[in-house]
């Protein structure tokens, strides 16, 4: 379990240190063993074979895509000091415009050497299983790639195993990936109207956590496409929020979801704002 | 309240959510609110949410998640009203 440490000199801050440590105890305890033993299995073969098939796919990104990242030096700096600094429960909420969004922002955020020493860097992300569960290789790469599969159309129960676990990894100091559109956007904007709640249902349990916001966009991208376009570099965007709601249950949800579908909307704004002038 | 009345405020409050709004004209108690209507699935929170207001009931997780028609809106709100 990732704890926050207490401060010696502060009691009262360790008062609050203390009753924010057993209530990520008590998020975690949600998810039946054999699902932690799953995901335990899952993160120990995906670590495991990182070294075989990262180097693969970073290939492919940079050298057939002909992709790149800019300003990536600096978007790798930051993320080591944001994320690599404290265990406190990180969710990356991003904008979704092509089939691989996640290996790109895995790619931005951090080099494989890096990764490979801190894995619960590398996020747990969970793809539509409809999309990415069709063939075998798919299956393999998917699951290696820290993937849990969700059913879109799956019943309140299965949505809600997902939305524990990934609660539970992030309580172990993992970091996880969610689009809060849900799916890729078909306008190529950010739909507001569209956000799934799913993202405040994960958030609202938890009694401390951050979210990164990350906007994405190859340069000369239009609309939704499983890829990005071949040769284009790409913006890539980071704030990090923490959303709160002085609600309680769906409303609670939602005010999270519509806090930080907004805060994307803002990120794309600024980023027509700057292509436009 | 009567349940025509009931159901009237439902239909009000699902119209901005349904894609095609005729199809709201010829909507019974058995219409699925998901599969006829084609209301995004993650608008329903929303619908629960506008109902919670407008009969200023409370809906329990489990109740929102049995709500599949006008008819089930209907008969979760007359039961509480």
């Amino acid at each position: 379990m990732s704890q926050i440490h207490p401060n010696d000199s502060d009691p009262v801050l360790n008062n609050r240190v203390h009753i924010v440590n057993q209530d990520m105890k008590a998020a975690a305890v949600n998810v039946p063993s054999n699902v932690r033993f799953q995901r335990r299995f899952q993160w120990l073969m995906s670590w495991l074979l990182f070294p075989v098939l990262a180097p693969v796919i970073i290939f492919i990104l940079r050298y057939i895509r002909k992709n790149r990242i800019e300003n990536h030096k600096k978007i790798r700096m930051l993320f080591k000091r944001i994320a690599g600094e404290t265990k406190i429960p990180t969710l990356i909420c991003a904008n979704h415009l092509t089939k691989v969004d996640s290996i790109y922002i895995h790619h931005a955020f951090a080099s494989m050497p890096y990764y490979w020493y801190h894995f619960r860097l590398f996020s747990w992300n969970i793809p539509a299983k409809e999309n990415f569960w069709t063939n075998p290789i798919d299956r393999v790469v998917t699951y290696l790639g820290k993937c849990i599969p969700i059913v879109r159309t799956g019943s309140p129960e299965h949505h809600k195993e997902v939305l524990d676990t990934l609660r539970y990894l992030m309580c172990k100091g993992e970091l996880c990936t969610i689009f809060p559109e849900g799916g890729r956007s078909a306008s190529g904007r950010i739909e507001v109207e569209n956000v799934r709640y799913g993202v405040g249902t994960i958030l609202k349990e938890l009694p401390n956590y951050r979210v990164i916001c990350v906007y994405m966009r190859a340069r000369t991208q239009e609309s939704m496409t499983d890829l990005p376009p071949k040769g284009d570099s790409v913006y890539f965007d980071f704030k990090v929020i923490t959303p709160q709601s002085v609600a309680k249950g769906r409303r609670a949800e939602r005010d999270i979801a519509r806090t930080i579908i907004q805060k994307l909307k803002d990120m794309e704004d600024t980023y027509f704002a700057g292509k436009n002038n | 309240m009567e349940v025509k009345q009931v159901k009237e405020k439902v239909l009000d409050i699902l119209k901005p959510y349904v894609r095609e709004p005729e199809d709201l004209v010829n909507a019974t108690e058995e219409t699925d609110i998901l599969n006829d209507l084609k209301v995004n699935s993650s608008r329903l929170v929303d619908i629960i949410l506008a109902i919670e207001d407008e009969f200023d009931i409370e809906v329990s997780d489990d109740e929102a998640d049995n709500v599949m028609t006008v008819g089930d809106a209907v008969k979760l709100i007359t039961g509480k009203i």
